[in-house]
């Protein structure tokens, strides 16, 4: 069969049952959805992620005789540093109001052993910064003869990026099984749908069709429903989308700090309308390969 | 090469149960000759119809149709050998959803021949088959007579040179039977080899030829019946 009477015998299915293409489109559809939605939650808390990811931050404790000609060139030294995005002193003085104001008093000689309190420098170093490199900078910094002891908030750092790592990996898992459990439900969806097709494969099978001619319409089919299925999928997600930003936006944004939050990327759009197509091309070459199992 | 159209020798069929559907089948049809295969239900006529549509494989002895041995016709070749022969099925095998023109036409469509020549041989076979008129109908608006006439059209639009029909009259009445068969007779007077199964013997004898009988997979007798 030529492509173009594939396409035209294949629009004549559509026009005889439209009801069951209507059925295949929705559930392809709904299939899609599932994927889609995964994808927007995915990329939108990674967004989330790595906005709420924590600042890594250092304190170097500096030595009592320290003056602050040795301090401002201290400063400059390390801001010299690699990784070392700012550095900020903090005199005895501060710490002790920093400290009396987060207790909710006034009075520097009200706190007692606040005579101890050496001054500092906070240190802010580049966001994403594995754990060897904050080791690798502890040591460096604490070699300063100006510096007591260095102290930096890494542990729980790493700990934070292990559990973030895992939650990746059970995201992309879930998502992988998630698009297998879709792929099937729609291929036995469209194998039983095409099942009803059988004898009409048969008989064409009969009167001496070939590959080509037996397939290209289920071929056609699959790319008009996988399209037009995975269309309604992404306008579905858009309008979903649409709705939860604006819900989000009125609600929870002074908790989550997104405003707006991202639809699907261009290429998980594609993804979407690749995967659609394929489900609805996979239930009518199954049934085709079965069928040509069964025959001599 | 040889002057007979088809040539079965010890043909068998044995299924997986050790049970013979046919056992050390051989006969020969020359070109252009009209022939029955006859015998009760369970004989094996159809499965040796089956056979010389390359439906089924011979688990035994060799089949050879126009010097094409059937028992090593690769599974990928099986449609360009279908296209050679034609098929009347009992049950019709019509396509409800296409009209008569669209069901007798599918095999020109599979040949990928110009629309021009499809119409032009569709509408002749639909008048030889007298069905010129209903072109434009659907197979579940026609009798079964009518039906069948359509499916002996399919059958001979391609121009087969070996024409098959099992039971194609099991399900009509006398008189529309005996319409159906004087149609073989005539495809078989343009020169298409015909065989047919059937267990009708009032038929047979109405329209008698060569009568090939089976029995319990094995033929029993292979002669012309009288005028």
């Amino acid at each position: 069969m030529s492509k173009y009477k594939g396409f035209r015998y294949s629009f004549s299915d559509f026009r005889r049952q439209p009801w069951l293409h209507f059925l295949s489109m929705m559930t392809i559809s709904v299939a899609l959805i599932i994927i889609g939605g995964f994808f927007l939650c995915y990329r939108n808390f990674e967004k989330l992620a790595e906005k709420t990811s924590p600042q890594i931050s250092g304190t170097a404790y500096l030595k009592e005789e320290t003056t602050q000609e040795q301090v401002n060139a201290l400063m400059e030294r390390i801001l010299s540093l690699e990784n070392v995005q700012r550095v900020s002193f903090k005199s005895k003085t501060n710490v002790v109001e920093e400290l009396q104001s987060f207790l909710g008093s006034t009075g520097g000689a009200n706190l007692p052993g606040s005579e101890l309190f050496p001054d500092v420098l906070e240190l802010e170093v580049k966001k994403d910064l594995p754990s060897e490199k904050i080791q690798i900078l502890k040591g460096i910094v604490s070699r300063f003869p100006e510096v007591a002891e260095v102290d930096f908030s890494d542990d729980w750092l790493a700990q934070y990026k292990k559990i973030s790592q895992v939650l990746k990996v059970v995201g992309l898992i879930m998502m992988g099984l998630m698009i297998m459990g879709c792929s099937f439900l729609i291929a036995n969806f469209m194998g039983m749908r095409h099942q009803s097709r059988r004898t009409e494969i048969e008989i064409v099978n009969l009167i001496g069709a070939d590959r080509n001619f037996i397939i290209t319409p289920y071929i056609w089919e699959g790319i008009i429903e996988g399209f037009f299925g995975a269309s309604l999928a992404v306008v579905a997600l858009l309008t979903a989308k649409t709705f939860f930003s604006s819900f989000i936006s009125a609600h929870w944004s002074a908790y989550l700090g997104i405003p707006n939050w991202s639809f699907l990327s261009i290429a998980q759009i594609l993804v979407i309308y690749i995967i659609g197509i394929t489900m609805a091309l996979m239930g009518g070459i199954t049934v085709f390969l079965r069928f040509q199992e069964d025959t001599v | 090469m040889s002057a007979s159209l088809v040539r079965l020798n010890r043909v068998g069929l044995r299924y997986a149960t050790d049970r013979y559907a046919l056992q050390s089948v051989s006969f020969e049809l020359q070109r252009g000759e009209f022939a029955y295969i006859t015998g009760n239900n369970g004989a094996g006529k159809t499965t040796l119809l089956k056979m010389l549509f390359a439906m089924e494989r011979a688990s035994e002895g060799a089949i050879l149709v126009n010097n094409r041995d059937l028992s090593s016709l690769h599974k990928s070749k099986v449609f360009q050998y279908r296209r050679e022969v034609g098929f009347v099925f009992q049950d019709f095998k019509l396509l409800p959803d296409l009209t008569v023109y669209d069901n007798v036409s599918l095999p020109l469509e599979i040949r990928k021949m110009s629309p021009s020549e499809v119409d032009y041989r569709v509408r002749g076979v639909l008048s030889l088959v007298g069905l010129a008129d209903r072109a434009r109908d659907y197979p579940l608006t026609l009798s079964g007579g009518e039906q069948q006439r359509v499916a002996i059209a399919r059958s001979i639009i391609g121009k087969p040179f070996l024409l098959l029909a099992d039971e194609p009259t099991g399900n009509l009445d006398s008189e529309t039977a005996r319409e159906i068969m004087q149609l073989f007779l005539e495809i078989n007077e343009m020169g298409t080899t015909v065989l047919i199964a059937t267990h009708d013997k009032a038929l047979m004898e109405e329209f008698p030829s060569r009568v090939i009988s089976l029995n319990k997979g094995r033929v029993v007798s292979d002669h012309r019946m009288d005028v």
